[in-house]
């Protein structure tokens, strides 16, 4: 994935490989969409995660 | 009806046709009207059936009213009666979000791309209403694939709020809360994927309860999410959502999703109100929302404290990631669910289609941080639970907007509806959200209530607890 991943004709060149085509006006929409995505991806994905597994809900905890 | 039916009623129930009383029941007073022989329950399916003629070219709540189909139900749960038996739902009127599956008839998903597709089977819960000889009246509206906060679909005849037809009913059930608050049918399920049940619950006055992740079978309802899914009642009143419950919930052998659970819905438990704890977040929840919406729900947990819980402030620091974690996950999962509908991008609504095209790109790697993510925040959320029984805290942190002001899917009130919702879909835990009064404007404020996993009932014990100390959940709309 190159570093730049928010960029405009980054997402142009997804909706490309899934051959999206949407009008102007649809394209700025999801884009918005993309870019606030992206931006929530990078404040999440900071920790280090390996203690976790994927998709946990139930846990043992020392006071059940 | 005919005249000689009509005189044949006893005078009680005449009486309360002549109102609106009849279509605002709780599931114990109909029960009551079939087993007192004060109404037939085709009698009663027939009023429904004229309240939703009446009133559904205005508010929109339902996509495909089953006019004939309830006429067949209602004979069997009137059969039923008269062979002297009866079960907790017969003869109760539903509604079902048009994601739930009913044999030989469409579910839409409020989409175009869906418009032919005709179900094979019944969904698990449509196979629990029918043998319970529930009445299934007809299928609500709701935004496309369920994905949205607001409740508006530019496929489907616009969903209004009852309490104000200018405004948002919420989302994505917008349809089953309309119909429950507008007395269009006794319950109506929705699902919840970032607060579908609980937000329209709040827009609309109503109670709308998600069941810890697992305990209700998704077999036969239109996935969103994986992760996040979930299905559950939504009435006016918490009992109702527990008598629904009684019936809907239990594991199910072909629901990879369905989990074991100890919690009994049938069981009476004594509530010692001084035993109970009671969080109330001093962060997070009550930031940057409207100070109504603070105000109103602050003097719920005092009052929950006149009551003689244990009501306690607390912070939780980790919980402003949760909304974001939530849709971290729910993303790229919903896209994977739709990769066979997007060569017909062109059929979805403006709203959907760009929603979901945010989460492109995400590679595996990103998705599995964000899956561990969740795992971690359920860990923290399990610890502080250990603590508590229940967390108290608004549904929605906005007023309910204008619909003419909600076409676009990035609105403020679009971003911020989910807020909260959304963090107990992460979590998985049960969580209702039940009335708690009234804007100045007159427009419903919601209470959400959310408990430890798999401790579904005594949340439900609480908040009827709750509905039986106040009046809020008996307010209706002026129709």
């Amino acid at each position: 994935m190159p570093k730049d991943n928010t960029s405009k004709e980054y997402f142009y060149k997804l909706l490309s490989e899934k051959n999206i085509k949407l009008s102007k006006e649809d394209f700025e929409q999801s884009y918005l969409s993309y870019r606030n995505f992206r931006k929530n991806y990078r404040d999440l994905l900071s920790d280090d995660l390996t203690d976790f597994e994927p998709r946990q809900r139930i846990f043992k905890t020392k006071n059940e | 009806m005919t005249i000689s039916q009509i005189l044949n009623l006893g005078k009680g129930f005449l009486k309360q046709k002549m109102s609106n009383e009849i279509f605002y029941k709780s599931i114990k007073e109909i029960r009551q009207l079939y087993q007192k022989k004060e109404a037939t329950v085709l009698e009663i399916t027939n009023l429904f059936l004229g309240r939703i003629k009446n009133l559904n070219n205005e508010l929109n709540a339902f996509l495909d009213i089953y006019e004939q189909d309830s006429k067949i139900d209602s004979a069997k749960a009137d059969q039923f009666y008269s062979e002297g038996k009866n079960t907790n739902l017969t003869g109760v009127i539903v509604g079902l979000k048009d994601l739930v599956d009913v044999k030989d008839k469409i579910t839409s998903a409020g989409s175009e791309i869906l418009e032919k597709n005709f179900a094979k089977n019944n969904a698990k819960i449509t196979d629990d209403f029918q043998n319970e000889r529930s009445v299934i009246i007809g299928k609500t509206n709701l935004v496309e694939f369920a994905f949205g906060t607001l409740g508006i679909n530019s496929n489907t005849p616009t969903c209004r709020n009852p309490w104000d037809t200018n405004r948002v009913p919420g989302g994505s059930s917008s349809g089953s809360a309309v119909a429950v608050s507008a007395g269009m049918c006794n319950v109506a399920i929705g699902t919840d994927t970032g607060g579908s049940v609980r937000m329209p619950a709040s827009l609309c006055g109503i109670t709308g309860f998600k069941p810890s992740y697992g305990v209700v079978s998704r077999r036969g309802v239109l996935d969103l999410s994986w992760s996040m899914d979930h299905v559950g009642p939504m009435a006016k009143s918490a009992e109702d959502c527990l008598e629904v419950m009684k019936s809907i919930s239990g594991f199910d052998i072909n629901d990879k999703y369905s989990y074991k659970s100890d919690d009994n819905f049938l069981k009476k438990n004594m509530l010692n109100r001084n035993e109970i704890r009671i969080g109330v977040p001093k962060n997070y929840f009550f930031d940057d929302i409207d100070l109504e919406i603070k105000n109103t729900i602050l003097k719920c947990a005092d009052t929950f404290s006149n009551l003689g819980y244990q009501v306690e402030e607390l912070e939780i620091p980790f919980v402003e990631e949760g909304r974001k974690i939530n849709v971290g996950v729910l993303l790229p999962e919903a896209l994977s669910i739709h990769k066979n509908y997007l060569k017909h991008s062109n059929k979805y609504t403006k709203t959907v289609i760009n929603r979901l095209l945010g989460g492109l790109g995400v590679s595996a790697e990103e998705y599995l941080g964000a899956s561990r993510k969740m795992s971690k925040f359920n860990f923290e959320m399990t610890q502080l639970m250990n603590n508590y029984d229940l967390l108290l805290t608004p549904t929605v942190p906005v007023k309910t907007p204008l619909i003419d002001e909600s076409e676009s899917p990035n609105t403020f009130e679009a971003n911020s509806m989910g807020r909260f919702t959304g963090v107990f879909n992460l979590t998985g835990q049960p969580s209702i959200s039940v009335p708690a009064g009234l804007t100045n404007d007159k427009l419903p404020i919601g209470l959400m209530l959310s408990g430890k996993l798999m401790d579904d009932k005594k949340v439900l014990d609480i908040a009827v607890d709750w509905q039986q100390e106040t009046n809020f959940h008996l307010q209706n709309p002026s129709l």
